[in-house]
């Protein structure tokens, strides 16, 4: 190379960069000393470091030591391949020190022409940005947990189809079955908030009349689980004549409407056990 | 070879107007453009939602910008700052 000539006249330095990232709980006095450390070596190694910058704490784009969140700091400086040995090593010393990287960014310059902004090589502590509750919220809605807990009943309706090929299907029919009557009384009762009248079927027109159609099927075997399965699998507008059913037969309807309190609660566990059965099919 | 693929490109993304294909990413950029592994924001438009790099054919760079973006990409992997795998 034409630089070989030249090299015993002037040792000719390289342009580097290092990214390091440290652990997120560590404090600015932790992140202080890491600073400290790399100047050091920058220093006994006839380095001149140009540049210094944190980047503050960061999102990780993948979770490294367990964490998702690192503080990232910037390193810009000259000097020769023996520091950038150095400098690696003394991080990989430290524990703060999660990952690092080191670029060559440019060679053959000459270490007399690098000059220094002192403004540049300040380690400034960066404020954290406060992310997390956002974060949070968005993740409890990922998973559909927030908004959907407390409307029991669309949730309801919209079930049954994908109730049919998970496992949940099996725990919640059984419940379903076991007091057919008490399960469905507060299902009856919530249509009334939704609909204008408890006699809803005949809001629900064309719904309505299907319903009237399955009555006697649902109606005899309410109590046994094969029914209740049926029920299960009727597509969303069939779960609310199932649920009429009773209601159209009779006097047990009304008891189960007065039962209501006691009859919530099953209905509420059946809400969780749908919010799971989300989870499930989300993750 | 490489300036064909990204004429036809042009053609294609010019001569369609309104409905037409959309243009490739690398479409607007300079011929010398380089680019910088610690600016994810930029990458993020050349790796799919898994994050897997675009091939040319989609992204339209020349062969010597997808050597570079392909370097760029995986320092910042390497870095944490682009997935290596996502999933969506």
């Amino acid at each position: 190379m034409a630089t070989a000539a030249a090299a015993p006249a002037t040792r000719w330095a390289r342009e580097y960069e290092t990214i390091y990232i440290l652990r997120s709980d560590v404090d600015s006095a932790g992140a202080e000393k890491v600073v400290d450390r790399a100047k050091d070596v920058i220093a006994r190694l006839e380095g001149t470091l140009t540049k210094l910058d944190n980047w503050g704490k960061r999102k990780l784009a993948y979770p490294i030591r367990k964490s998702n969140r690192g503080i990232f700091v910037y390193l810009k400086y000259v000097g020769y391949s023996d520091l950038v040995a150095e400098l690696e090593r003394n991080l990989r010393l430290l524990d703060e020190v999660v990952r690092f990287q080191t670029v060559l960014l440019t060679e053959d310059i000459d270490p007399a022409s690098v000059s220094v902004d002192p403004e540049e090589v300040q380690y400034l502590h960066v404020e954290e940005e406060e992310a997390t509750v956002d974060a949070e919220l968005e993740r409890a809605r990922s998973l559909g947990m927030a908004p959907r807990a407390p409307r029991g009943v669309p949730s309801d309706a919209r079930q049954p189809p994908s109730e049919g090929d998970t496992p949940a299907a099996a725990e919640a029919a059984p419940e379903g079955a076991a007091e057919a009557p008490a399960v469905e009384a507060p299902a009856v009762e919530a249509p009334a908030v939704e609909a204008p009248a408890v006699e809803a079927p005949a809001v629900e027109a064309p719904a309505a009349e299907t319903a009237a159609e399955e009555a006697p099927a649902v109606e005899a075997p309410a109590a046994e689980a094969p029914a209740a399965e049926t029920a299960a699998e009727e597509a969303p507008a069939v779960e609310a004549p199932a649920v009429e059913a009773p209601a159209a037969e009779a006097p047990a309807a009304e008891t189960a409407a007065e039962e209501a309190p006691g009859a919530e609660e099953p209905a509420e566990e059946s809400s969780e056990a749908e919010t799971e059965d989300d989870k499930r099919e989300e993750g | 070879m490489a300036d064909d693929i990204q004429q036809d490109f042009d053609v294609e993304a010019g001569g369609r107007g309104r409905g037409g294909r959309k243009k490739a990413p690398g479409h607007a950029l300079a011929p010398d453009f380089k680019f910088d592994y610690k600016d994810p924001q930029q990458l993020r438009h050349f790796i799919t939602d898994r994050g897997k790099i675009t091939p040319r054919r989609i992204n339209g760079l020349n062969a010597k910008q997808q050597r570079d973006l392909t370097r760029a990409i995986k320092r910042a992997r390497n870095i944490a700052l682009l997935p290596y795998t996502a999933t969506k």
